[in-house]
């Protein structure tokens, strides 16, 4: 055990729930029984070589009546149980790896959202904040019967890696759009959602992956309850020499539920982007769906990437499917836009927001979908 | 604004087949060119090469635009001397809408690059969909994505009458296109006419120059233009066929 990590730990949760104390120092107690591997490798030793240990209690963006949003910390004093019993335990389990535990253990910030039961919203919730730290952790309870748009848009600013995590619990019946698109500093970092939904609840994720930096993405769901459903649909692209590794995982375990993939992604210059979907259907999961897309468009002889969508399916009443494509741009394409006075440059950037548009126009929220389309203009420089 | 192509030599990059055996041709301002000719034997592949296609090489010769050199410029550059080239097979593009890429064409060519005005744009534009009689929504819908072959000819003739170029080559507008699609397609072409203005039309038919009249026939045979005359060697074309050019060729072959 490491007695100057358990310390540390110790001096940043001072005066916090006792509870909350504990377990971030077990956390940091047990870190060398969990797993890890190439992926945390990296940021595990930079956060231990320098640790931040700063604590944002930050107030949130705007006060309702009908939803509760809390710094976190403060949730942690104000509604004990509930963070007691969710926080990191049943999405982003922090015992599940090294990262995760760390991750709870050198926590800075985050928010925790609770919707209760029976609330329709007609604005998006704003999950919008900056981090000054490298973890950062939000909680999302969307109680029985309740419907909500919420956008996470959270900007990393250390140069130490981050890591954003956010869970999605999603009670019977309950309807939550999801838009992710977080913006980095440092050159490697780590992001994760994860959800558990209960009984015909329905979780659409639409996550925009257009940061400028090395990615390690993680989105899971489990589709625990009767009835629930999944869609995510994700677009990225990466340049330069980043590396996007973005996994992707519907674990069908309720009867008749539904799990939905798309994403597309363009990869340029010697720039990697790796698509790893899985679809679990589990045993007695009868009369599932899992259907996954995954499509890239390399740009440049030198970018490459993986498409490589896995089904594990163990019942036999249940309807799966797949497609992957990874495609060269067509150069008969290039040469038809050149030929209009496009430059090669343009050629490309319309090329790849061809690609990508057809998955962002199925984003429901117009203003978010036109949010989108100018990030990815930016993104690619033309604004 | 004259068209000087000479001794013009090409081959398949990939193969090292010779396809353009030493075309000599000459298309002035103003005026309206047809090239005619069997199946391959070279039109497509001279066009292709004139606008930059990369599957071809130039091994000898020369093409130049208003006195200046074409074929040291990019493809790009060609189309923004005010070169334009209607494909036989336009690539479809999928997520790029129709009337987007007009406009960014159009912003590309402009002279000076003013961009032009969006109301101004859209009159137009309304207006070319108008003579060429194409669904209002076409110009919503991807580029070329599941268009008929008509529409994609239509598609490629209203791209011209925005783009306004100086040469206009239409590679085999007409061909799959319905009599009355026929003349739409010819009406668009008429109505760009100007002494400023000059075409090169590829067509295997004389139907379409009952329609268009050019000034100039030319035959093309073996990778090379054999003959030249005025509008009536469509007609001689259309009686007799291409056996008599065809001699003619093999008869140069033994000079």
């Amino acid at each position: 055990m490491n007695q100057k990590l358990l310390e540390l730990v110790q001096t940043a949760s001072q005066g916090q729930p006792a509870w909350l104390q504990k377990k971030r120092q077990l956390a940091a107690m047990m870190l060398g029984d969990l797993p890890t591997d190439q992926w945390q490798t990296p940021l595990l030793n930079a956060w231990q070589a320098t640790p931040t240990l700063t604590v944002e209690n930050e107030q949130a963006n705007g006060q309702s009546q009908d939803y509760v949003e809390l710094p976190i910390f403060v949730a942690a004093e104000q509604y004990p149980e509930l963070l007691q019993e969710n926080l990191m335990e049943k999405a982003i389990d922090w015992q599940a790896s090294q990262i995760n535990a760390l991750h709870l253990a050198f926590l800075n910030g985050g928010r925790f959202i609770y919707v209760p039961d029976n609330t329709e919203l007609s604005t998006p919730i704003e999950l919008q904040y900056s981090a000054t730290g490298c973890n950062y952790h939000n909680l999302v309870i969307v109680g029985a019967n309740s419907k909500v748009t919420i956008v996470e848009h959270v900007t990393a600013q250390s140069n130490q890696p981050s890591f954003l995590g956010t869970e999605l619990l999603l009670g019977d019946t309950a309807q939550v759009n999801y838009y992710q698109t977080n913006s980095f500093t440092a050159n490697q970092n780590w992001q994760a959602v994860r959800s558990y939904q209960a009984g015909d609840s329905q979780l659409n994720i639409y996550a925009v992956l257009f940061d400028r930096h090395n990615l390690f993405a993680d989105f899971h769901t489990n589709l625990d309850g009767d009835g629930s459903t999944a869609d995510f649909k994700m677009v990225g692209i990466a340049t330069h020499d980043q590396l996007q590794e973005i996994n992707t995982r519907i674990d069908n375990h309720g009867l008749h539920t539904n799990g939905e993939i798309l994403q597309n992604g363009v990869v340029k210059d010697q720039a990697i982007l790796n698509f790893h979907a899985v679809g679990k259907i589990y045993k007695g999961s009868h009369q599932s769906v899992s259907n996954q897309e995954s499509r890239l468009l390399t740009l440049t002889p030198a970018s490459h990437g993986e498409a490589d969508p896995v089904l594990l399916i163990e019942d036999n009443d249940v309807n799966a499917g797949h497609a992957a494509s990874i495609g060269q741009v067509n150069p008969d394409q290039l040469y038809y836009l050149q030929s209009r006075g496009l430059t090669l440059m343009e050629a490309e950037i319309l090329l790849t927001k061809g690609f990508l548009l057809p998955v962002i126009e199925k984003f429901p929220d117009q203003t978010l979908r036109q949010q989108t389309i100018d990030e990815l203009l930016k993104r690619l420089g033309v604004q | 604004m004259t068209l000087v192509v000479k001794n013009l030599h090409a081959i398949v990059k990939e193969t090292g087949e010779e396809i353009l055996k030493g075309v000599d041709l000459t298309v002035p301002t103003g005026e309206v060119h047809a090239i005619m000719g069997p199946n391959g034997n070279g039109k497509s592949t001279l066009v292709s090469t004139i606008m930059g296609y990369p599957a071809y090489e130039v091994t000898s010769g020369s093409v130049t635009f208003d006195g200046e050199d074409v074929l040291n410029k990019s493809v790009t550059d060609r189309a923004k001397m005010g070169l334009f080239l209607g494909m036989q097979y336009p690539a479809e593009i999928p997520g790029v809408k129709n009337v987007d890429f007009i406009r960014q064409a159009m912003n590309a060519t402009q002279p000076d690059d003013q961009p032009v005005p969006v109301m101004q744009f859209l009159q137009e534009l309304d207006a070319a969909k108008e003579l060429l009689q194409m669904p209002d929504d076409i110009t919503d819908r991807y580029l070329n994505v599941g268009f008929s072959g008509g529409e994609k000819k239509r598609n490629e003739v209203l791209q011209m009458m925005m783009l306004k170029p100086k040469l206009a080559i239409l590679d085999e507008i007409d061909s799959g296109l319905d009599i009355d699609a026929l003349r739409i397609v010819a009406n668009g072409i008429n109505h760009m006419r100007t002494p400023q203005f000059s075409a090169l039309l590829i067509t295997h038919y004389e139907r379409l120059l009952e329609y268009v009249k050019p000034d100039r026939v030319h035959v093309m045979v073996d990778g090379r233009v054999v003959q030249s005359g005025g509008p009536e060697l469509a007609d001689e074309l259309e009686k007799g066929g291409y056996a008599k050019f065809e001699q003619l060729r093999k008869d140069g072959v033994h000079e």
